[in-house]
């Protein structure tokens, strides 16, 4: 892989921005409770899909493993970067090829539901793993799906709404 | 832009997923089965654990092969067969069992003693032919039971029984001897954590998995409806455990007519089941075949030599429970046990 | 704006933002939802369901949900030859009440109620087990 030169001052910005959004979403979501040890709402996951959008994959997997690194480090739990890389990268991939390959026939509601679904059986993969006990992961699978029906669509939609303007914002800065 | 995006998250999740495995906690593998006259349960941890175990119960099929006297051409049938005849030239470990044996029996000054066999036939207590014999015939036997009568030749790894009628039985001995095995196979085999019920005696290798120490229940002897099956617990991290009591194999008719129980662990010099007051006895040891060896022989000696005598050895523990429900305790074993029924307390 | 219009503005707006494979993704999620569903019903009981099985020579002859028995219930388990057992079986525990057989351990033993306790009758090769989920045992064994 070559060495890209430095994004231009504006993406840098913007992905700076996409960042520390994502971390609040964290931080923010982290208090709601959620029936899975180490699972989270996926949320976050709309700066994931916003990044997809405006930008490509490999912007979305930088701001991925910097959010989930940074995420983890203010949290003071280094082992939460497993759950978040493992839950993120499956999602990533996921939302990837649903977008790209697929993006005429679903909608962002539906990457982005796919993507949370995906992205708590990375969590729960990664949990089991830790655990040695595959239990884990079939108890919480049912409700995580229930959830993410439900948080993906929400992330979806807000991400269809926000891509329209923020194009129209990135474009004229 | 896309290809190269892609191979770029493929590469990363390998790598992620890859320093996942790392992350392995132990798995466990469990295998129980019949044998050595007995049911016996294993349970080891770690990757190797399903490899280990296998290799363990093969071992116990060959102690079984040569050690059980229900089998027709083992070394003890063989033996037994040849009492009063002629030596017989015995595996290894056969001679090696027998000859521990022997050396128990040295130590307990005889209340331990596998030459038993020839009375225990008689009882027949643990099968249908379980019945109070006559005194005539239990005097008639008694002069077979000596282990001095056991003869041993080394160099041939001979064993020989010097009067006609004489008989061995490795029963327990060798359960104990079979236990000692698996852990070391295990040992071997690279196994930390593992737990092993050998009919009844318990024998750890290690600690539990979570670094604490297993924690190894004391059969209540006299279980009521909604009592705990355990009386005690006590701690183990590499050791032995085995209780003997009179609470398992007695004659059933006979004690709910009477409420007698003659139970299966025999004086060597009555012919008659020990009666000492004692119901329970337990040792914990270094080595499952000194465990059960100890354990038999504190019964028939009573709580205080018995216990005298477990004071004496270094490494071991034990503690009598008597018909009264008081517990007798060995030093070593104060700290180490907790009590988890008040029906039994604590003599000083 | 009435009800009706503003349902169907909601409407046109969801149609504006779904498309059609959608429902292909959501059908995804639902089947894993239920495959997960049934694989903790069969695989590991009800959280803590309390199973028990009843093996003979090492073939299971029974299986029981303990937690279904409010009150005491007996089965006579037939061994061949006139030989038998009768096994107790109550809401959170199993024990073998009588039996026939010779050196009568096994009516001795007492009670079992957590995971991977077991009951041996050594002469008829009986062994009753719970397997299932219970919560964890005081000890990880019992001597006998």
């Amino acid at each position: 892989m070559t060495m890209r030169s430095k994004m231009s001052p504006k993406k840098l910005i913007v992905l700076a921005i996409i960042i520390s959004t994502a971390l609040v979403i964290h931080y923010f979501e982290s208090f709601i409770p959620v029936p899975a040890p180490g699972a989270k709402l996926g949320l976050a996951n709309i700066m994931l899909l916003i990044t997809l959008v405006l930008y490509s994959p490999y912007e979305a997997v930088l701001v991925l493993v910097v959010r989930s690194v940074l995420g983890s480090l203010m949290a003071g739990n280094p082992w939460s970067v497993i759950y978040s890389l493992s839950g993120g990268f499956l999602s990533l991939i996921v939302m990837v090829i649903l977008y790209y390959k697929f993006g005429k026939h679903i909608s962002l509601a539906g990457v982005s539901t796919l993507g949370a679904a995906f992205h708590n059986i990375g969590q729960l993969i990664a949990a089991s793993i830790v655990f040695g006990t595959f239990g884990i992961f079939y108890t919480y699978l049912p409700a995580l799906m229930l959830f993410s029906l439900f948080t993906g669509t929400f992330t979806g939609i807000a991400a269809h709404f926000s891509v329209r303007n923020l194009k129209k914002i990135i474009g004229s800065l | 832009m896309l290809k190269q995006a892609t191979r770029f998250i493929f590469v990363l999740v390998t790598v992620l997923m890859l320093a996942g495995c790392t992350a392995q906690p132990e798995k466990s593998y469990t295998k129980d089965l019949f044998a050595l006259n007995t049911f016996i349960s294993l349970r080891a941890y770690g990757a190797k654990a399903q490899q280990a175990i296998e290799i363990a119960i093969d071992r116990i099929h060959e102690i079984e092969k040569r050690m059980s006297i229900t089998i027709e051409d083992s070394d003890v049938a063989q033996i037994n067969t040849n009492s009063g005849i002629k030596p017989v030239e015995v595996h290894d470990d056969t001679f090696y069992v027998i000859k521990t044996a022997l050396y128990y029996s040295e130590l307990t000054k005889g209340k331990f003693d596998i030459t038993i066999y020839p009375i225990a036939r008689l009882w027949g207590i643990g099968t249908e032919n379980a019945r109070v014999p006559d005194i005539i015939d239990i005097q008639h036997k008694l002069p077979l039971v000596n282990y001095r009568n056991v003869l041993l030749d080394e160099k041939e790894m001979t064993v020989f029984l010097a009067n006609k009628g004489m008989g061995i039985d490795l029963g327990g001995i060798a359960k104990g001897y079979a236990a000692d095995e698996v852990v070391r196979i295990l040992n071997e085999s690279g196994i930390e954590h593992a737990i092993i019920n050998m009919g009844g005696s318990i024998t750890t290798l290690g600690s539990r998995p979570d670094g604490n120490l297993w924690r190894i229940g004391v059969r209540n002897p006299r279980v009521q409806n909604g009592d705990l099956e355990h009386m005690a617990i006590i701690e183990s991290k590499g050791t032995s455990i085995l209780s003997a009591g009179d609470y398992e194999r007695y004659i059933l008719d006979v004690y709910k007519e009477t409420g007698r129980r003659y139970h299966h662990i025999f004086d060597p010099f009555t012919g008659f089941p020990a009666k000492t007051g004692v119901t329970a006895t337990t040792v914990v040891s270094r080595s499952a075949i000194e465990a059960d060896a100890l354990s038999t022989a504190m019964f028939v000696m009573g709580v205080e030599k018995g216990l005298d005598m477990i004071e004496g050895i270094e490494g071991v523990e034990g503690l009598v429970i008597t018909d009264d429900k008081k517990v007798f305790l060995s030093k070593g074993l104060v700290e180490r046990i907790e009590f988890t029924d008040p029906s039994f307390f604590l003599a000083p | 704006m009435s009800f009706k219009m503003k349902v169907n503005s909601v409407v046109k707006q969801a149609q504006a933002i779904f498309k059609p494979w959608d429902a292909l993704v959501y059908g995804m999620v639902i089947v894993i939802m239920v495959v997960g569903f049934a694989n903790v019903r069969i695989l590991m009981g009800n959280g803590r369901e309390r199973l028990a099985i009843i093996e003979m020579d090492g073939e299971i002859i029974d299986t029981i949900y303990l937690e279904q028995n409010k009150i005491a219930q007996e089965i006579r388990i037939d061994a061949g030859d006139g030989k038998y057992n009768v096994i107790l079986v109550g809401y959170d525990y199993i024990e073998i009440l009588e039996s026939n057989c010779p050196d009568q351990v096994c009516v001795g033993w007492g009670r079992i109620r957590y995971t991977g306790q077991t009951i041996v009758c050594l002469p008829f090769r009986i062994v009753v087990r719970i397997v299932g989920r219970t919560e964890q045992a005081p000890v990880d064994d019992i001597t006998w």
